[in-house]
């Protein structure tokens, strides 16, 4: 009887299925892996644990000369590319099989693991980073996949996560292949694919600052092909900073780290980051400086928190008093939490996962949402990078958004009159029936 | 030689650097060009480029010095006067920021094909190997509902061409296939604010519509278009995701409370 259920099931399922290009026996990956299955597109952001072989195509094993032979034709760029890499020009040159294998029927893509065995050293680095924990290169894809909106979404929709968050399952992100070049990676050009929009505005922050403005008047003169290290560069980078002498364990120094939760900047694991900060610092500048920096920091991250706090209170507020509309039993139940199915509670800051509830919420609690995630890192990105302006335009925003959610309470307090159960209005929709009948 | 040579000499040689220098409009270009580059030309004059009265000179400059084909084929010389907002959509993909740091390194007398240049400027793709129907080869934009039409599915095949001289052909077809679904999910957005503001007119509902469609929906097709993350993501669906909110949150309150006056801002 069930496995004539579990037909049926596929069955009825089946045109969406292929429509989405579904495996159906292909699972997901994390701590969610049962309630998702990947789009066709993951296997390429997470080749770890989702690729599966070309086996269509082209059978037998091949050594360099030969992949090349047919690789010059069918796949011209990549090859000259190659052709420039250190890895065809060194004396025993590294050829294709080294990194994907040799029999076309099982090819893999290589991640850290496969770079590791030629690259120890950067390998151990990015490994060692996870003992940090989040926000961390080495745990991103993790972050992503298990994430509560990941599991919920059209897996379609959510590739677009994986490209950035993929930092951790290929070298790529930063080495572009084929030409893996190290100098490429030092630029911070490298990092602003992914550290760039609304809630981590890196690149325009750096840009902004003294230190960006005089990359971009002379950086394209400077020798790239230097080591991350003390008077090699007239103005640190991205990599500079954050990479020291080109460490890939980039956690070591995160005080602040994300943004999206308050933390104690004189912890004593924050206060031996600091004087990673220092000793980095000192390389241009006396000391105290950096010390003096820090503390603007702390002061605008504290006042910003006691801001943000108070909207939280706010929107509690509002929650208790069942004024926020629709109520979460209106709505979309909060992505994948059982707890959140028997008892719907609207969720608001960052310990009751906010995080996950950009959507499907009230506009007032999307309003605080996109104070909190967007405006609020930009004012912390601009301010951490030294580009106080940034900063301060992003706190001028934040303070226009506060101001516009006070109003909105005090308008919500003020209506009167039954309210209609808005349930039908929430649930229904192209886009919501979807996302309801197949995540 | 007389003095008569002479002048005509001089007169020949200044009206020849003349007409070399002068700016040289589009149907001058065809003159010689058509017969020349018949292929090319007619392929221009499919183009929505030809539609807008674009000639030659807007893309390869006036000055008939022997670089004009040069001149086109880096990123400056679409994003430079028209085509910012692609631009920046461009510069933040993994692409853009490689042709950046490229730089000067990027050989622009070599042909637009074969992965000739490292990283694809704009013309690389959408003006491929010599393509200048520019719209034929990339197609910025496939509706999924349509993809079942012949020529579409000539497109969708035209469109992984220059994709396939550095990827794979199945990474092309999968890339291309979950940018559709992304695309089209974004329309889902979009056709379920549509129907709630066709049901319940609101004047502010359908300013947000307008965004949705005009600046969030375009965003995450420059988003897959370009390989940019950000524009799929920060810029796209979960901005689409906070307009339809808003949306139904305004729609929620008429539904609430009848005919009163809506006051939100």
């Amino acid at each position: 009887m069930r496995i004539a259920g579990t037909l049926l099931v596929v069955a009825l399922l089946w045109p969406w299925l292929a429509w989405a290009g579904l495996d159906p026996d292909a699972k997901g990956v994390g701590e969610n892996a049962d309630l998702w299955r990947p789009d066709p597109m993951h296997e390429y952001w997470d080749p770890g644990n989702l690729h599966r072989p070309e086996t269509e195509r082209v059978k037998g094993l091949f050594q360099g000369e030969a992949c090349l032979e047919c690789h010059r034709v069918v796949t011209p760029g990549i090859v000259k590319e190659w052709r420039t890499s250190r890895h065809a020009l060194t004396k025993e040159p590294v050829l294709c099989p080294a990194c994907h294998g040799e029999d076309h029927q099982k090819l893999s893509f290589p991640g850290p693991q496969t770079c590791g065995n030629c690259h120890p050293k950067r390998l151990a680095q990015m490994e060692e980073e996870k003992h940090y924990g989040f926000p961390s290169h080495a745990l991103a894809m993790e972050r992503a996949v298990d994430s509560k909106h990941f599991a919920d979404k059209p897996k379609a929709e959510v590739a677009a996560c994986l490209q950035c968050h993929s930092v951790a399952s290929k070298c790529d992100s930063c080495h572009t292949r084929h030409r893996f070049d190290a100098a490429e990676a030092r630029r911070p050009e490298a990092c602003i694919t992914c550290h760039s929009g609304p809630p981590h505005p890196d690149d325009e922050a750096f840009f902004a600052s003294a230190h960006g403005q005089l990359y971009r008047q002379e950086g394209k003169r400077w020798d790239w092909s230097k080591p991350l290290a003390k008077g090699n560069y007239p103005a640190p980078t991205c990599a500079y900073c954050h990479m020291k002498d080109g460490n890939h364990q980039v956690a070591d120094k995160a005080v602040w780290k994300f943004g999206i939760r308050e933390i104690n900047p004189q912890s004593a694991e924050n206060l031996i980051k600091r004087k990673r900060w220092q000793v980095t610092c000192a390389d241009c500048h006396p000391p105290e400086v950096g010390m003096e920096f820090f503390k603007k920091l702390d002061a605008e991250r504290t006042q910003s928190w006691r801001q943000l706090y108070a909207v939280e209170r706010l929107l509690k507020n509002l929650r208790s008093d069942g004024l926020l509309s629709p109520s979460a039993k209106e709505r979309p139940p909060y992505p994948i939490d059982w707890l959140a199915k028997l008892f719907p509670k609207e969720r608001i800051g960052f310990y009751e996962g906010q995080a996950s509830a950009f959507y499907n919420v009230s506009a007032i609690e999307r309003d605080y949402f996109e104070l909190w995630y967007f405006f609020n890192l930009g004012a912390y990105k601009g301010m951490a990078h030294g580009a106080k302006e940034l900063s301060e335009q992003f706190h001028e925003r934040m303070g226009v958004q506060v101001e516009a959610i006070r109003n909105e309470a005090e308008r919500l307090r003020g209506q009167t009159g039954a309210k209609k159960d808005l349930k039908p209005l929430w649930m229904e929709g192209d886009y919501t029936k979807f996302n309801l009948d197949y995540n | 030689m007389n003095g008569e040579t002479l002048f005509r000499g001089w007169f020949f040689l200044v009206v020849t650097l003349w007409a070399g220098s002068a700016q040289v409009m589009a149907g001058t270009c065809l003159e010689c060009h058509r017969e020349r580059d018949g292929a090319l030309v007619t392929a221009w004059e499919k183009s929505r480029h030809a539609q807008a009265g674009l000639g030659c000179e807007a893309c390869h400059g006036a000055e008939h010095d022997g670089a004009m084909a040069r001149r086109a084929r880096p990123v400056e010389a679409c994003a430079s006067t028209c085509h910012a907002r692609e631009r920046s959509s461009h510069m933040l993909s993994k692409h853009g920021v490689i042709a950046l740091l490229e730089g000067e390194r990027l050989d622009f007398s070599l042909p637009l094909k074969d992965g000739n240049q490292r990283a694809p400027s704009c013309a690389y793709c959408h003006l491929h190997d010599t393509e200048h129907d520019a719209g034929a080869g990339i197609l910025p934009l496939i509706p999924l509902a349509a993809v079942s039409n012949a020529s579409l599915t000539v497109r969708t095949e035209a469109r992984a061409v220059p994709c396939r001289d550095c990827h794979s052909p199945r990474f092309v077809e999968t890339w291309f296939s979950t940018g559709d679904k992304m695309v089209e999910i974004g329309r889902m957005k979009v056709r379920e604010a549509e129907t709630l503001i066709a049901r319940h007119e609101d004047v502010e509902a359908g300013k947000i519509l307008a965004r949705m469609k005009d600046v969030h929906l375009s965003n995450v097709r420059l988003g897959v278009g370009h390989a940019s993350p950000d524009d799929q993501w920060w810029h796209g669906h979960p901005a689409l995701d906070g307009d339809l909110l808003r949306i139904k949150s305004r729609i929620g309150e008429i539904l609430s409370q009848g005919s009163q006056t809506m006051n939100r801002p």
